[in-house]
C-alpha cells in the first residue's frame, strides 16, 4: 500500500494542453452531432426517403394497371389478323402463296417504294 | 440546479439535441483528457474524442445506467483509443502549434522554453500505465478528486490514490528540473 503522507505534491501538467483552444468542445461535439445526424447528406438522404415514399404507391398502381391490361389482353383473346405488309408477307409464306404484281402492289402501297 | 445525467439522458433519448450537447459538454474534458492518455497528443485524442461521441449518440438507447452517463461515456472512449491502436506514440512531426509559431515568426524563447516542457511531459507521461495517465490528468490537469475519478474510471478511490502517487513519483524521476510542483487539493 502506498504511503499517501509521503505523496508527492502534483506537478504543473497545463503545458502539455497548450496552447488552450476555446473553441475545442464546440467544434468536436458540433463535428459528432452532425455525424450523428448523417451530416451534410442530410438533406440528400430526406429527399431520397421523400422520393422513395413517393415511388412506392406509383409502383403498387403501375403494378396493378399491368395486371388490369393481362387480363384485358387474355379475355379479348388473340389478335385480329394483321393488315401489316409484314404480317401479310407471313400469312402468304405459311400458305406457301405466291402474290401477283397486284397483291405486292396492295400490300406495299403506301410504303412509297 | 443542475440537470441529473438520468434526466439529461431521458431527454436526449426522446431526440433532444440540446441534453445531447450538454451531457457531452459536461464530460468532454474528462473524455478529452482519456483520449489523450492513450493516444498520446491533441490531434489524435479530438479525433478518438469526436468518433467516440458518435458511437455515444447511436448507442444511447444501450446506456444501462444513466446516472453513470459519464462512466459509459468514457468507457466508449477507452475502447475508441484501443481500437485505433494509436496508444502513446510520440510523433515524429512537430505539433501544429509550433509549425504556427514558427511560420509567423513568433517562435520566443518562452514559447521554445514552453514546448520543451510540453515535449518532456509528453515523453514522461509516456512511460506510465495508461490507468496512471489517466488518473494523473484528470486530477492534476483537471483538478478532479479521487472519489470523481473513482466514479468514472470505474476504479476504487484507494486504487486512483495509488495511481496518482505511483504516476506522479514516476513523473518526478523522469522529469527532475523539468517537474514543476504545485500545492495538491486533495
Amino acid at each position: 500500500m502506498t504511503d499517501h503522507s509521503m505523496e508527492p505534491g502534483r506537478i504543473d501538467l497545463r503545458a502539455i494542453d497548450e496552447p488552450e483552444d476555446a473553441l475545442q468542445a464546440d467544434r468536436i461535439i458540433a463535428a459528432a452531432l452532425a455525424r450523428s445526424r448523417g451530416g451534410p447528406n442530410q438533406p440528400r438522404l430526406d429527399a431520397l426517403e421523400s422520393l422513395s415514399g413517393y415511388l412506392r404507391p406509383m409502383l403498387a398502381i403501375a403494378a396493378s394497371l399491368l395486371i388490369v391490361a393481362t387480363g384485358t389482353v387474355i379475355a379479348l383473346g388473340p389478335p385480329e389478323p394483321s393488315s401489316q405488309p409484314v404480317a401479310i408477307l407471313a400469312e402468304w409464306t405459311e400458305s406457301q402463296h405466291v402474290p401477283t404484281n397486284g397483291e405486292l402492289l396492295v400490300a406495299f402501297q403506301g410504303y412509297g417504294r | 440546479m443542475t440537470e441529473s445525467d438520468a434526466s439529461l439522458v431521458a431527454r436526449a433519448r426522446l431526440g433532444e439535441t440540446a441534453a445531447l450537447e450538454t451531457l457531452l459538454r459536461r464530460y468532454f474534458r474528462a473524455a478529452y483528457l482519456v483520449a489523450l492518455a492513450r493516444v498520446g497528443n491533441r490531434a489524435d485524442a479530438e479525433d478518438v474524442c469526436q468518433d467516440a461521441f458518435v458511437r455515444c449518440v447511436e448507442r444511447m438507447q444501450d446506456c444501462r445506467n444513466p446516472d453513470s452517463f459519464g462512466a459509459w461515456l468514457i468507457e466508449i472512449v477507452r475502447n475508441t483509443a484501443h481500437n485505433r491502436g494509436d496508444y502513446l506514440r510520440v510523433r515524429a512531426t512537430e505539433p501544429i502549434a509550433s509549425h504556427l509559431e514558427l511560420q509567423s515568426g513568433m517562435r520566443t524563447d518562452a514559447a521554445v522554453e514552453r514546448h520543451e516542457l510540453r515535449d518532456q511531459l509528453v515523453c514522461a507521461l509516456a512511460r506510465l500505465t495508461s490507468s496512471q495517465r489517466e488518473v494523473v490528468l484528470l486530477h492534476d490537469l483537471e483538478g478532479w478528486r479521487h472519489a470523481e475519478i473513482a466514479v468514472h474510471l470505474d476504479l476504487s478511490v484507494s486504487m486512483s490514490r495509488r495511481h496518482l502517487s505511483d504516476g506522479r513519483k514516476k513523473l518526478r524521476e523522469l522529469l527532475g528540473d523539468y517537474a514543476t510542483l504545485e500545492p495538491d487539493h486533495d
